[in-house]
């Protein structure tokens, strides 16, 4: 959002967000919410198979953005730390996705080989099992896709609702994080 | 088996294994009845430089009717720093054969590597007809490779759908260019490539001569413009060159069967430049019959006392037959097979793919086959021979003639797109005999260095 579009709404704080363009807001971010959080929950299942600890990060992901969407469509007040914190959470989802759809996520189990674990080899060294440059990058498909954009939309609407000066800043660091993601994948530092 | 350094792209060193740091490995010329044995020392690095894995092998001699200890076994692994005496028994009518890794879990990287190289067995026979030897008798083992810049091996197997490369690589050169007499020239043509199928022409149009398939000289030679081979196939084939002018270039061409990754110049493989040399005019022919008493191929479908069917199919992300995995039979203490014929019975396999979506070279440890029939029309006419792997198109089924009287054991079946095989597309079947026990696999292990006694 630039400054022309706060100028059109200009609801410099959140308690005087009130009227039509804040319920658009409101109805916007939670269904945003809602449709991330159920996508999560529904893929939640599969991950659990890959490993407890990444079904557990889907499934608080779901119960985060699920919380998210109820507390907006109930009309919660939009606190700026609950609203800086959610966008922090939100940018970091996106940020993992990303990462799992270019480099690969480094602390993900190897080899998912005949469904989970595999025997050892009568006299062998190691499990002999190759770990292919790429092979944690997982293809995009749809659900994780609308997924995505879903948040992208959620993200945007949250920073619309910060107060003006606190936006100013968000962007700007939101910016710098993505300067320098480019710049380290540029210089080789992400892969 | 070492680590070799080679220049594969002018200019750029490529790190690869091979057999006695060869790649491709050194070929084998032997004489029918005369016993080898080989020695295979694992000199490999513990560990893959880029991989991590530990690279353990299983040499397998394919074509060969080795015994169930020195058939390559996946599991009967030979670790860095260990050697196996394979012994190998030289029987069998003559026939190109080919040797490469066969270790659980990295069959497909280990080839990749360089693992691999060609073995002919000679007879008689062979020897006897005016078809082209020695100079003029040349083996083309064909793979495919992809490179990174710096000329290091790139690896990925798309998401296991196989290894696909962009250069294509013949006895080890990116598509080379071979001076040829105004004669026929034989050659023994290998696809060792893990993944990828071929379909031959050349650009002139003109008709080659298939003379032998896997497992040796055909019936009676097959005169076909293009045709389809799938990994691990060996055909031998007969150019002749004379119709050509001195200067002219022939290039053996490519149409890619479906289902292959492709890339600019995996359309053409290598190129015969025509040269007016003098030449010998011996074993200038290709008799009209080459092999009438071919025992596999004399095998008539009425002997068969019974049919089996094996489903090359994708089941829960993994490739696999009858729904069987390697895994399923290392988790039965490797006692499960997919099927027990009896020793000198005759049966008919069929083998399936039901999927469009890809396709299966399929291939039967041990045994030779005769091809009844594929999609209930006759062979195609290069299979007219007896043959070990069959290629499964998209939903192709194929009948398959096989007589088990050639010993005993628990040999494998499997997909030899290798990055198949080693997801998990292997199982194991085995020949039965009431009176004589069959040795086990893992009779005979690897050993540490140092070498004993041969
Ligand atoms: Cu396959």
């Amino acid at each position: 959002m630039t400054d022309t579009t706060s100028t059109t709404w200009p609801l410099a704080t959140p308690a005087r967000r009130t009227g039509r363009a804040s319920r658009t807001y409101r109805a916007l971010a939670a269904s945003a919410a809602g449709v991330a959080g159920v996508i999560h929950a529904l893929v939640a299942p599969e991950h659990f198979e890959l490993a407890w600890y990444v079904g557990g990060f889907f499934v608080a992901v779901a119960a985060g953005q699920l919380a998210l969407a109820v507390a907006l469509a109930r009309g919660a007040a939009l606190r700026t730390p609950a609203v800086l914190l959610a966008i922090a959470a939100n940018l970091a989802i996106v940020a993992t996705y990303v990462t799992s759809r270019t480099t690969g996520l480094p602390f993900l189990p190897v080899e998912e080989h005949a469904g989970g674990e595999h025997l050892p080899v009568a006299g062998g060294v190691g499990n002999g099992i190759p770990v292919l440059p790429g092979a944690d990058i997982e293809p995009v498909g749809a659900l994780d896709f609308t997924c995505l954009l879903a948040e992208l939309v959620l993200v945007g609407v949250l920073v619309a609702v910060l107060p003006r000066m606190v936006r100013g800043t968000v962007t700007s660091v939101m910016l710098g994080l993505g300067v320098v993601a480019f710049v380290a994948r540029g210089t080789g530092l992400l892969a | 088996m070492e680590p070799t350094t080679v220049e594969v792209i002018p200019g750029l060193r490529t790190e690869m294994w091979g057999y006695n740091g060869l790649v491709p490995g050194p070929t084998f010329q032997i004489a029918q009845g005369r016993r080898t044995v080989v020695r295979q020392i694992n000199n490999l690095p513990a560990v893959h430089p880029v991989l991590q894995y530990t690279p353990w092998t299983s040499v397998h001699l394919h074509g060969s009717a080795s015994l169930p200890e020195y058939d390559g076994y996946a599991s009967d692994i030979t670790n860095p720093g260990q050697y196996k005496d394979y012994h190998y028994p030289n029987w069998q009518p003559a026939r190109t054969l080919w040797y490469h890794d066969h270790g659980v879990h990295h069959t497909a990287e280990n080839v990749f590597m360089g693992l691999a190289g060609q073995y002919q067995l000679t007879d008689p026979l062979e020897r006897s007809l005016p078809i082209p030897h020695g100079e003029y008798d040349v083996p083309l083992i064909v793979s495919d490779k992809m490179f990174n810049s710096d000329g290091s091996l790139l690896f990925s197997t798309n998401d296991n759908a196989g290894f696909y490369g962009d250069v294509i690589l013949v006895n080890g050169r990116p598509w080379p260019v071979m001076k040829v007499k105004r004669r026929k020239y034989r050659f023994r043509i290998l696809n060792a490539s893990p993944s990828r199928s071929y379909n031959w022409s050349l650009d002139s149009g003109d008709t080659m001569a298939v003379i032998a398939t896997d497992a040796g000289l055909m019936p009676t030679p097959q005169y076909v413009r293009s045709f389809r081979h799938g990994v691990a196939e060996r055909y031998e084939v007969v150019i002749d060159f004379a119709k050509y002018r001195p200067g002219q270039r022939i290039v053996l061409r490519n149409a890619s069967p479906k289902n292959n990754i492709n890339f600019t110049n995996t359309n053409k493989i290598m190129a015969f430049d025509v040269v007016a040399d003098a030449f010998s005019t011996v074993d200038n022919a290709v008799p009209a019959s080459l092999n009438p008493g071919q025992a596999t191929m004399l095998l008539k479908e009425s002997d068969a006392v019974k049919t089996r069917t094996l489903n090359f199919i994708r089941e829960h992300g993994q490739w696999t037959i009858n729904g069987t995995t390697w895994e399923d039979i290392v988790r039965s203490g490797f006692t499960k097979v997919i099927a027990g014929p009896k020793i000198d019975d005759v049966e008919i396999w069929e083998l399936r793919n039901p999927s469009g979506g890809w396709h299966h070279p399929a291939h039967i440890h041990f045994i030779d086959f005769r091809v009844l029939s594929r999609n209930g029309r006759p062979a195609l006419p290069h299979e007219l021979g007896a043959k070990d792997v069959v290629f499964l198109g998209e939903n192709e089924s194929v009948r398959l003639l096989i007589k088990f009287d050639q010993g005993r054991g628990k040999y494998m079946v499997h997909c030899h797109n290798l990055v198949h095989e080693d997801h998990d597309m292997m199982t194991q079947f085995e020949i039965r005999d009431d009176t004589t026990p069959a040795d086990d696999p893992f009779s005979d292990p690897a050993r540490w260095l140092p070498e004993g006694p041969l």
